[in-house]
């Protein structure tokens, strides 16, 4: 027993002498580069020695002169990414950035080196720079995104629901306008909203050239998610859409694609100097809107320029703007549309199907226009051109096959037999929106606080829009607006989902009844067919009427034999 | 003439408050309907018919647990086999009999207040339209809470027709009600019985309840 734990013992000692020994020469080591290299005390490289990189020392004393240690050896990857990059081409250093003997010692930042960067050719240079770092643009960024954050102090001022109205989890233009308009109504002092954005890239690949400006305002390849961040006594997390923070600018190839690029207004008929733009050149194309326009309240009070509300690059066809889109318009300045409308019942739903200027430019033709749409979750999307000529052929007109019979009106059998074609080639969830809007365009928004508030206006078979719908169809490059048979409402199968009900083209009208006793021979079916829903008023109002008649005579022969 | 007890208080408090709401409703909803009307101002019509819509959910609800806690409903409501041929008995009483001066062949008592007819009538309307027209208007009540599930039945203008049809059915229901209510022994018989709780009866219906 007292045999074994000598062994032990004889073990342990010989273990730590081993260790001993190790260290020791350790330190023999670097103490011998620092015995002549005093200068190199503080020398910190991760967990190199001199040797690591000055391998060429092999003996002391050492040659006088040693070879140029390889910071390749090690760090491979990123010295490959920095030979590729711009400063790999300037045959740029590691050591000019990096202090190599002691590498915790903080490096250069870009402006070390190029503090006297112009920037001369980045509009709104001091956002960019304020905002963005140097590598954003200048190295290729992995991750981005744009991080806004909103604290809020009392329970119940902010609500999810209150700020997504439309419930999509994304905060849309028209949405954050009216978040807007809440913070200053709801806050004394509205509260900041702060806005950062974060770039993950690498540092050491710098771009020979910086990302081009439609990367953000274009493309969105860089910072294309935004999101904010409710933080305080109501906590929860919402995406943005990222065009309200990187506005999206014209391009030559989508200037192509505007009304104006199309019509042939090249650059130079606007951009006569370096000066801003004003109406001046605008009326001479559009004289006679501008005389509409200038003696209107909106002229002199609000929105005094075209371009305040008109965007020369990205023109559009009115036409071709949906109800979203216009309101997006007129909400740039009206950002508290929704709190100024709470009078309107269901005022979120109303403005789903509404612009503003169905109400407040009296003198513009409305008309209710339908779309074909799809559901995707809670993401509504318009059924475009490109989707269509996938199911029917390249370049091909759509609507022959719309309207079928030529007969440049689209009644109730049309439209569902192409609906449910759609539908099936989609195998979506399919679906017919609907909105009100302008499809004439008088430019005189004067009217404002309409006092009578009528409801009726609109929710009754009175209503000028039902005289005037059209069903909006994608062609290439446009949108075809197909005059609609004024009984579609009605006359369209339960089957085929309708994104809209007015309580009016649903009801029967005297002229209905009379139509019935007016048929001629086989006109029935598809009169009948066209009542679709007015049948419901129809066979009320018949049953009521037999009723009655059994009435009055049960009455008579109760009276005859007094019962 | 005597008279039979067979409406308790609260049977007829609740239905003198169901009639003022379905009256009102149909009132309401005949100018939310036909807006060339000028009954009411359209968004005073929306307003009011919400309420009384609500109103009539909770009469509704008061009537079921009336019924099933006092069990009275198997006793009142519910359709025996005997009752189909009682049916045919009533409306051959309605269209013919009753013009030849014979009695009724169903006798109303505390035990059995309603004849086959008004069974099948009372029956459907209380647990098929109502529920439906109250439902249907629940989800008009909050169209944006709502969406979802309007949505899933096809939209607002499938729920319109769904409610608007079943509205047409109260009314109809309403004209042949207040007509079938002259019929008593007296014209004003049923009505007098559903303020009183007291029905008149004829003296040969007296012989027939003591046999």
């Amino acid at each position: 027993m007292s045999y074994l734990r000598y062994y032990h013992i004889k073990i342990l000692l010989f273990l730590i002498i081993l260790l001993l020994s190790f260290s020791a020469f350790g330190a023999t080591d670097s103490d011998n580069c620092l015995g002549c290299h005093d200068g190199m005390k503080d020398f910190t490289h991760g967990g190199t020695t001199c040797q690591d990189c000055h391998s060429d020392v092999t003996s002391l004393p050492h040659d006088e002169r040693l070879k140029k240690p390889s910071c390749k050896e090690c760090h491979r990857k990123t010295a490959e990414e920095h030979d590729a990059g711009v400063h790999g081409a300037a045959k740029v250093e590691c050591k000019t950035c990096h202090t190599t003997h002691v590498i915790t010692k903080s490096r250069k930042s870009c402006s070390d080196c190029h503090g006297d960067a112009s920037h001369s050719s980045l509009p709104s240079k001091n956002k960019h720079l304020e905002k963005l770092s140097c590598l954003s643009c200048h190295s290729p960024v992995k991750n981005s995104s744009i991080k806004t954050t909103l604290q809020v102090k009392r329970k119940g001022l902010i609500s999810k629901a209150s700020i997504d109205l439309d419930g999509n989890n994304t905060i849309d233009i028209s949405e954050w306008d009216n978040l807007q308009a809440v913070l200053s109504k709801t806050f004394k002092s509205s509260p900041i909203i702060k806005k950062s954005y974060f770039a993950e890239s690498d540092v050491h690949a710098i771009m020979k050239k910086p990302q081009p400006c439609k990367a953000c305002h274009i493309d969105r390849q860089l910072f294309g998610q935004a999101k904010l961040f409710i933080q305080g006594a109501v906590k929860f997390e919402i995406f943005v859409d990222p065009s309200i923070f990187i506005p999206e600018i014209p391009s030559i190839e989508t200037y192509r694609k505007t009304v104006h690029g199309q019509k042939g207004v090249q650059c130079s008929d606007c951009h006569v100097s370096q000066k801003n733009i004003d109406d001046c050149v605008c009326i001479k194309c559009h004289q006679d809107i501008r005389k509409v326009y200038k003696d209107t309240v909106h002229s002199q009070k609000g929105a005094i320029q075209c371009i305040a509300c008109h965007n020369p690059h990205r023109i559009r066809a009115y036409k071709e703007l949906t109800a979203k889109e216009r309101l997006a318009v007129c909400s740039r300045c009206h950002k508290d549309y929704i709190q100024t409308h709470t009078w309107l019942p269901n005022t979120t739903l109303h403005f789903k199907y509404l612009e503003c200027s169905t109400c407040h430019s009296p003198k513009s033709a409305k008309s209710m226009v339908f779309y074909l749409s799809t559901k995707k979750g809670d993401k509504e999307e318009r059924v475009d051109y490109k989707t269509l000529e996938s199911f029917y052929g390249k370049n091909i007109l759509m609507t022959p096959f719309l309207d079928k019979n030529k007969d440049e009106v689209v009644d109730s059998q049309e439209l569902t037999g192409f609906f449910r074609d759609v539908r099936d080639r989609l195998s979506g969830n399919a679906f017919i929106g609907s909105s009100i809007i302008v499809t004439r365009v008088h430019h005189d928004y004067s009217v404002k606080r309409q006092k009578e508030r009528i409801c009726a206006t609109c929710h009754s078979d009175q209503a000028p829009f039902y005289e005037s719908m059209f069903f909006v169809l994608p062609e290439d490059g446009f949108h075809m607006y197909v005059p609609v048979k004024g009984t579609i409402l009605s006359a369209m199968p339960i089957s085929v989902f309708v994104d809209m009900s007015l309580l009016g083209q649903q009801k029967a009208t005297w002229a209905d009844v009379k139509g019935l006793f007016t048929l001629k021979p086989g006109e029935f079916a598809p009169y009948a067919k066209e009542l679709g829903f007015k049948w419901i008023d129809l066979i009320a109002i018949g049953l009521g009427a037999i009723i009655i008649f059994f009435i009055l005579v049960h009455t008579l022969v109760r009276i005859i034999i007094r019962k | 003439m005597r008279k039979v007890f067979i409406h308790p208080i609260s049977v007829r408090i609740w239905h003198w408050i169901n009639a003022g709401l379905i009256f009102f409703l149909i009132i309401t909803g005949v100018q939310l309907r036909f807006s060339w009307l000028t009954l009411f101002q359209y968004h005073h019509a929306v307003f009011t018919h919400k309420i009384a819509g609500f109103i009539l959910a909770g009469s509704f609800l008061y009537w079921l647990a009336y019924y099933l806690i006092t069990g009275n409903f198997k006793q009142h409501y519910i359709f025996h086999r005997k009752d189909a041929k009682g049916m045919v008995r009533q409306a051959i009483y309605y269209t013919f009999t009753m013009f030849k001066h014979q009695k009724s062949p169903f006798t109303p008592s505390s035990q059995e207040r309603f004849n086959p007819l008004q069974k099948i009538a009372y029956l459907s309307v209380m647990l098929i339209f109502t529920p439906v027209i109250l439902v249907t208007g629940i989800l008009f009540s909050d169209i944006v809470c709502f969406l979802g599930i309007i949505n899933y039945i096809g939209g607002l203008r499938i729920l319109d027709a769904i409610h608007v049809a079943t509205g047409y059915v109260f009314f109809l229901y309403l004209i042949v009600h207040l007509y079938m209510s002259t019929l008593g022994h007296r014209v004003v018989s049923h009505v007098i019985a559903m303020i009183t709780g007291y029905v008149e009866e004829g003296d040969e219906t007296k012989q027939e309840q003591v046999e």
